[in-house]
Order: structure tokens, then C-alpha cells, then sequence
């Protein structure tokens, strides 16, 4: 079991002072995830990622990577050749080209000739930076700056990527860029822990998240028993006939848990506890019954709107 | 060569990259061309002209030479103004020459020192103060590569470019020397000494570099300073060494220097032909005995010392909010500082004691700061100590990483007054009251320094380093001080400098029972204060839920 896990943290705590930024965390990730982590500023999402990735001593507490005790204070050189670690400054060398940037870190990696060559082309290509490979550090865009950090942190293989908020401050562009480099990752057998308070982003490339709050894991599951557990299937309706007919049908329907009327629409919007199946019944009643329907639409609540269900404030 | 140099040490190949640009390198290669030609045009002037007269240094065979000096040779022209002028032919042009190369070759040899030492220390606690800012340090932290491959990479590749200017001037340096028939042992033993004594001044640099804790920005400034004024004060006593008595006990402070190793390899450095470090002894071993002896205990002694650094250097680097020793390393640090000041000190002249007493309690002060923990760590240790270890408290103190430092400091005390008091004993053919309470009184006073530097640390202010360091010196020097400007001699009033750091000053004017009394006074005192500490560390460990619902 320990083995097929990524990341398994014991009792993981840290406290600065009076402060307990992580509590008692016990985290446990299965490789091939991508794992994301969501909360509030100041739930110590940072400093759990920190401990992860050698970068910070826990108070107390235990991590393994991929079944591997993680030892602070000593070298670790097999458990960081597995690790890729982005922080959210992402700090690079400004006095650099691009290449030689990611040359020297894949001479600290210990990639040899003629794979580092290789590899460096690789990831130029995926990170969409084949072209500045020239160009100094310093005249690269915010965005282009990013995507470069993420490919210093890929450059040696890892197996385990752990990303502070990897988007954050960057362009609808290329945050697109960044999420389709992730799903590239992933594809290619990448464990990836990912913190971000945009939750959509998350919602489309994660396959598990946790809640962090006040230093606690408050939750962690799939991405999947979350939405089964606490996302509502809405359905917007809209006819052309007189709405009354139609709140008179869905009022009655068993699976209808409560409905409103979209105001300036001739339509509702519907809470809806069934399945696929369900919708299509609820479908045919409605057109058998005769009302002109000119929009049916099934949708879910987004993360975002179950985050805050959870009671939790995130700033999106 | 260059790829395989680049798969031995990134680090390296990065800092020469970036170093090594064009204009850097024509920058560096001219002033090194132009610093020769100008030590080369400075000697020339001296160059006997038309108006060289009879009486001066290097008219007619065999009287010039350095020993003779400027100043004499300056005063004999005033003196002689009539003197007539000195035939072209008389002029002994081989000496003239031979002495000037000499000249040339000393220049070069201090420049070589200056530069290197200075400006070395400089650029790497200044590049390392930088990554750590900018903090790309960390990723370097977090790469596989071995500190050892990562910091050596810094130590040959930051500095590089003064590296080239030295290597630039190496071929005039040892064409100087052989043209002033300098022994070529001797320059290469000044090579070795020059690389020696970089690396173990670069390691220090490094290691100031890595303890996160200190300074801060101004760390640059403040370690090349503390160098500038260390090889300052290192020439001015190897250029007056008249006091044998002074130099003996002061022989491992410029140990690490060096200057008075290249005054003996070279003695027209200081115009003395008798350096005394071929006096010294190591415990009757006479290492000053001839040349390779000498030079082999130099090597030893930068190395012992560089191996001593380079294990603080490897904790800091991983961790860099680590105490730079730990306990255990502490006392061998402590144990082997006593084994070099005895070595070098015996036997002792009378009163030399008290310059060993001085160095230990300089020792002291950096050792209550680097040892003593902050209070993030206190907290941490005190918290979570039960379930971290199985040791006993004892042990804990004794060798724990994170527990206070009190019980260590005791017994680096205890190592230093073992052979104090043999020393005493055996210099007086007594073994007395006095002498036990001396001891008593002065680990008393340091406990409680220590006591009070370990409260300073546990505040919450971010500046407690400082703080700790300026309250510290304060507590141990400002007394004394404040005394010798009364002008209170320990003769005058001995009861007021038993509660300095120096109370063995005031020990031998002083009656058994009041030492004494002083002795439980500073006593109960460090037992307050310990109440204190305990009250406070226990306060600090208390969890937080605890703290919620008793308020404390």
C-alpha cells in the first residue's frame, strides 16, 4: 500500500512561534495523481509544500516519498532526484540565457551527455520556449518566466512535481498554456501536487483535492466522491408556453428537490438528485406532456460553489 | 577538458560562465599588466643616475642591501650633500638589481596576500548573501550535487577573476624572485602558504555566509572589514616583534595569518634577518627548527582548522538556521583551541596566563553566541521533546541538538580550566583556596553571561542575534571598562572586579572570605536566572491548547 503512494506525510507539524501553520497533517497521495490543494491565505498550504519538498524542516512529524523517509539534515540525493519543486516567487538567474539556465540545472541533476541535450529539447518544446532558447532570462514576459521555472523543475525526470501556486498573476493565455503542460505531465506518469486559488484550473486538471484550514487537512478525497458527495445536477429549463404549466410538472416530479424561476427568462433552474438516466425520464415526461421546451440543460455546481459550501471562504 | 570539467563540478562551470565574460577578463588581465608595470617603474626611479654620489648604498662593490634601509640611505644624502658623485663604473649595478628584484618581488608577494584574501572573501560572502536573497540558494540546496561539489564550485569559480589577475602576475612574481636569488623552496613554500591560508579565509567566508541569522545585508562588508583589520593587526605585530614575551602567547592568533611565515621566508619583508617563528616550539617540539618543519606546521594547522570549519560549513548549508556547531563539536572545538594556545604558549613566561585567560575569554563570547539556540528551536525542543527522543534530559543537554546550550557551556569551561589550574598550580607550587575559587568565580561569571544571552534569545524581537551579541558584550566588557576609566585599579578596589569577567585581577588583593561571598552572591544570581530561563522555556512549551484554555 505505502509503495503506491507518492506522497504519505505522519502527524506532519509546523509552528512558528505560537502558531501552528500545519497541524497534525496526515496526507496520503497516490501516484499518478494530480493532487490539488485549495484554501484560504494563511492555511499553511505553502509551508506543508515547503516540508514536501526538503525546503523546510518540520517541527514534528514524518513524510515518505514514495515509501522513502525523507531525512532533513542530510543529503537525500535519491529522494531529490524525485522530486521537482516550484515555489510561488520562482526566483531565477537573470544573468543567464535560457539554455544555459537549464543546462547547469540539469548538470546539478547529474543528466549526462548525450540524454541532457535531448532533454533539454524536450522540454523547450513542451514549455513552448524553443525559440528564446538564446535570449537572457531577463527579457522574457512573467508568463514566459513561469513556464521556464516549471521546466527547471521538470528538467531531471522527477516523479513527483509539487507546485505552489503555479498560475497565479498570469494571463488567461497563458494559464491556458500552463494547465495543458500540466495535463502533458500527468500524461506522462507525473505525480502532481498543486496549489492554487483558482479553482477552476483545478477543477479541470485535478483528479484529487484537499482542504486545507487553519493548518488542518480538513479534506482529502477524489475529485470524483466530492462532486458525488456534494455537487447538485441543476437543470435549466425554458419554454415558450406559460411557465406555470411548467412548474406545475416539475414540482411533481419525485427527483425535483427544489426549483426557482429565472428571473427576466421564461425558464427555472432546477435541483436535481438523479442520474443521467433520470434527466432523459424528466425530458421525455416534459415534451410528452406538451409544453414547448426550448432549452434543457444539465449541468453541476463547480468547485468553487462546493468549496464554499464546505463553509470555507476562497478567494477565487 | 572544458565538458569534463563542467561534469565534475556544475557549480563551477555556472560561476565561470557567468564570470568570465570578455570585458571581465580584458579588465582583469590589463590591471594585472599594468599593477606589474607600475611595482616595475617604482623601482626604477631609484635607479642611480648622473647624480649618484660616492657615499650612497650601491657605489662601489658589495655595500648596498636592503638591511641598510630607506630612511639611513635618505638621512646619509642630507648628510653628505657635498659628497662627490660616484664614477659610473663604481656603481655595483649586480646588487642594485638584485636588491630592487627583491623589492619588486615583496610588492607582489603582499599584493598577492591583499588581494586575494580581501577581495576573495569579499565576492563570495557577497554572491552567497545574493543567491540567498534572491532565493535561488535553495534550489541549489534541493539539487542531489554534495555540498562539498556545490561550495568548492563557489570557492574556484566566484572568485575567478582575481584568480586570473594573481595568475597573470605569476611569471614576473617568480622571474622577481629568481632574479634576486630568492631559494625557489622558499617561493613555493610562500605558494603553498598563500593557497592554504585562501582556502581556510574562504571557508570562513562561506560559513558566514550560510548562517542565516547574522548581519544580514551588511554581512559583506562586515566579513571583509573583520578581515582588513585582522591582517592589519597581524602585520603591524610581525613587523615589531620585539617582545618575545607578547609573541609567544599571541603566536596562534597569527597562526592563521600569513604574514609571519612570509617574513621568515622572506625577511627583507619586515628588514629583519631574524623572524622569531623559528623560536617556536609545540610542546618542545621545535617546529620553527628549519624550513619544512615550519611550513609543514602551517599546513597542519590551516588544515586542521579548514576540516573544523568545512563540518560547521556542511550543517548550515543543509540547514541553515542550525547552531554552526554542534554541542559535541563544541568540545572538540574548545579541547583543540587549549591544545594549540598551550602548545605554542609553553613553556609560559610569568604573566602570560593572563593573556591565555584574555584569548579564552574572547573564546567564550563567540562560543555563548554560536551555541545558544533561538527561541523558535527552544520552543520546538521544549514542545516536542518527548516525543522526539528517548534521551535522557541529560544527555539531551549534553549533546541535543535543539536544548538549550547552559549544560555544553559549563563544560566547555570545565575543559578550558582543567589546564589553567594545572598551569597555576604548577607555576605558584600551590594549589590553594584562591586558585580553586578563581576557577569557581570565573565559571560562575560566564554561566551567568550565558544565561543571560540564551533570555535575550528567546525573545520575540526578529533582531535578536544582535540584541544578544550587543547585551553580551555589554554584561562582559562594559564593567571592566567602565572600572579602568574610574581608574579603579584591581589594587585599588579587587571586590569590585571579582563581578567583572576578569575577577581573577582582583583575586590576589582580595581575602578568602570575601571571594567567597562574592562567590555565593554571583551564585545565587545564576540560580535566579536559571529559575527564570526554566520558567520561561517551560512557558514556550506549553502547547497551544493548553495555554487557550489555563491562559498562561
Amino acid at each position: 500500500m505505502t509503495k503506491d503512494l507518492a506522497i504519505r506525510t505522519c502527524g506532519l507539524t509546523k509552528q512558528f512561534d505560537r502558531q501552528v501553520a500545519v497541524n497534525n497533517v496526515d496526507l496520503e497521495i497516490q501516484m499518478g495523481e494530480v493532487y490539488g490543494l485549495i484554501g484560504p491565505n494563511g492555511a499553511g498550504k505553502t509551508t506543508l509544500i515547503q516540508m514536501l519538498a526538503a525546503a523546510l524542516e518540520p517541527t514534528t512529524g514524518e513524510i515518505y516519498i514514495n515509501g522513502d523517509r525523507l531525512l532533513r539534515g542530510k543529503s537525500n540525493p535519491t529522494l531529490k532526484r524525485r522530486l521537482g519543486y516550484l515555489p510561488d516567487d520562482y526566483p531565477l538567474y537573470e544573468d543567464l540565457t535560457v539554455w544555459d539556465y537549464l543546462d547547469y540545472f540539469a548538470r546539478l541533476y547529474r543528466l549526462r551527455e548525450p540524454r541532457r541535450t535531448q532533454r533539454l529539447h524536450e522540454v523547450l518544446e513542451l514549455i513552448q520556449l524553443g525559440n528564446k532558447r538564446h535570449s537572457q532570462i531577463a527579457t522574457l514576459s512573467r508568463g514566459m518566466k513561469q513556464r521556464l521555472s516549471l521546466a527547471r523543475t521538470i528538467i531531471h525526470e522527477p516523479i513527483l512535481l509539487l507546485l505552489d501556486e503555479p498560475v497565479s498573476g498570469l494571463d488567461p493565455i497563458a494559464r491556458m498554456q500552463f494547465r495543458e503542460i500540466i495535463k502533458a505531465l500527468q500524461g506522462a506518469g507525473m505525480t502532481v501536487l498543486i496549489s492554487s486559488h483558482v479553482l477552476s484550473d483545478l477543477a479541470e486538471l485535478c483528479t484529487s483535492v484537499g482542504v486545507m484550514e487553519l493548518g488542518f487537512l480538513v479534506e482529502s478525497t477524489s475529485l470524483q466522491q466530492l462532486y458525488q458527495r456534494l455537487a447538485r445536477q441543476q437543470i435549466l429549463l425554458s419554454t415558450l408556453g406559460n411557465l406555470e404549466v411548467l412548474v406545475d410538472e416539475i414540482k411533481n416530479h419525485p427527483l425535483v428537490e427544489e426549483w426557482e424561476v429565472i428571473p427576466g427568462k421564461n425558464g427555472l433552474r432546477v435541483n436535481f438528485s438523479g442520474n443521467q438516466e433520470d434527466c432523459a425520464d424528466l425530458l421525455r415526461s416534459l415534451v410528452s406532456s406538451g409544453i414547448p421546451l426550448t432549452d434543457f440543460y444539465c449541468t453541476q455546481e463547480d468547485l468553487e460553489t462546493i468549496f464554499l459550501k464546505l463553509g470555507h471562504k476562497q478567494a477565487s | 577538458m572544458i565538458d569534463r570539467l563542467q561534469e565534475w563540478n556544475p557549480q563551477l562551470f555556472r560561476e565561470l560562465k557567468g564570470k568570465l565574460k570578455f570585458l571581465n577578463v580584458v579588465i582583469a588581465v590589463t590591471s594585472s599588466l599594468l599593477l606589474q608595470l607600475v611595482v616595475f617603474l617604482y623601482q626604477l626611479q631609484d635607479i642611480p643616475g648622473n647624480t649618484y654620489t660616492l657615499s650612497e648604498p650601491y657605489c662601489g662593490p658589495h655595500q648596498g642591501h636592503l638591511h641598510q634601509g630607506k630612511l639611513t640611505h635618505v638621512q646619509d644624502q642630507l648628510d653628505n650633500i657635498s659628497d662627490p658623485l660616484c664614477p659610473a663604473a663604481q656603481i655595483d649595478w649586480q646588487s642594485w638589481w638584485q636588491d630592487h628584484w627583491g623589492y619588486t618581488f615583496l610588492s607582489l608577494s603582499v599584493i598577492f596576500i591583499l588581494t586575494l584574501l580581501i577581495g576573495g572573501t569579499y565576492l563570495l560572502i557577497s554572491d552567497l548573501a545574493k543567491e540567498e536573497q534572491r532565493g535561488t540558494l535553495n534550489f541549489i540546496r534541493l539539487s542531489p550535487q554534495s555540498e562539498a561539489s556545490i561550495l568548492t564550485g563557489k570557492m574556484l569559480g566566484v572568485p575567478i577573476l582575481i584568480y586570473l589577475f594573481v595568475l597573470v602576475a605569476i611569471p614576473f612574481h617568480l622571474w622577481a624572485g629568481y632574479a634576486a636569488k630568492i631559494e625557489f623552496s622558499h617561493i613555493f613554500s610562500y605558494y603553498a602558504i598563500v593557497v592554504a591560508s585562501c582556502i581556510f579565509f574562504y571557508n570562513t567566508a562561506l560559513l558566514l555566509s550560510l548562517v542565516r541569522t547574522w548581519f544580514g545585508g551588511i554581512k559583506p562588508f562586515l566579513g571583509s572589514s573583520a578581515i582588513v583589520l585582522y591582517m592589519f593587526v597581524t602585520i603591524i605585530m610581525s613587523a615589531n616583534e620585539n617582545s618575545d614575551e607578547i609573541y609567544q602567547s599571541t603566536a596562534w592568533f597569527r597562526l592563521f595569518s600569513p604574514w609571519d611565515i612570509t617574513g621568515y621566508l622572506f625577511p627583507k619583508l619586515f628588514n629583519d634577518d631574524y623572524s622569531l617563528v623559528q623560536t617556536w616550539k609545540f610542546f618542545s617540539f621545535p617546529v620553527g627548527k628549519n624550513l619544512s618543519t615550519l611550513i609543514g606546521f602551517y599546513l597542519l594547522s590551516y588544515g586542521l582548522l579548514t576540516s573544523g570549519i568545512w563540518q560547521a560549513i556542511k550543517r548550515c548549508f543543509r540547514n541553515p538556521n542550525a547552531t554552526i556547531l554542534s554541542k559535541g563539536q563544541s568540545y572538540l572545538f574548545v579541547a583543540g583551541s587549549q591544545v594549540m594556545f598551550l602548545g605554542l604558549a609553553m613553556p609560559m613566561h610569568s604573566g602570560e596566563e593572563t593573556h591565555l585567560v584574555l584569548f579564552n575569554n574572547v573564546i567564550f563570547f563567540g562560543l555563548i553566541i554560536i551555541l545558544s539556540p533561538h527561541r523558535q528551536t527552544v520552543q520546538d525542543w521544549a514542545r516536542y521533546r518527548h516525543e522526539k527522543t528517548d534521551k535522557s534530559l541529560f544527555q539531551d543537554l549534553m549533546w541535543g541538538e535543539k536544548s538549550p546550550a547552559l549544560l555544553a557551556i559549563f563544560m566547555n569551561l570545565v575543559i578550558v580550566a582543567i589546564p589553567i589550574m594545572v598551569i597555576w598550580t604548577r607555576r605558584l607550587d600551590i594549589f590553594n583556596a584562591k586558585v580553586l575559587l578563581t576557577v569557581f568565580l570565573s565559571i560562575t561569571m560566564m554561566m551567568i553571561y550565558a544565561t543571560i544571552t540564551q533570555l535575550v534569545l528567546l525573545m520575540k524581537t526578529r533582531k535578536r542575534t544582535m540584541w544578544a551579541i550587543g547585551i553580551l558584550a555589554v554584561v562582559m566588557y562594559l564593567p571592566a571598562i567602565i572600572l579602568l576609566l574610574l581608574g579603579d585599579s584591581p589594587a585599588k578596589n579587587p571586590t569590585l572586579w571579582l563581578f567583572s569577567s576578569f575577577p581573577w585581577v582582583g583575586i590576589k588583593y582580595t581575602a578568602i572570605p570575601t571571594i567567597f561571598v562574592a562567590f555565593l552572591v554571583e551564585l545565587s544570581l545564576l540560580i535566579l536566572l536559571n529559575i527564570q530561563l526554566k520558567r520561561q522555556v517551560r512557558i514556550l512549551g506549553e502547547s497551544a491548547t493548553k495555554a487557550l484554555l489555563f491562559g498562561s
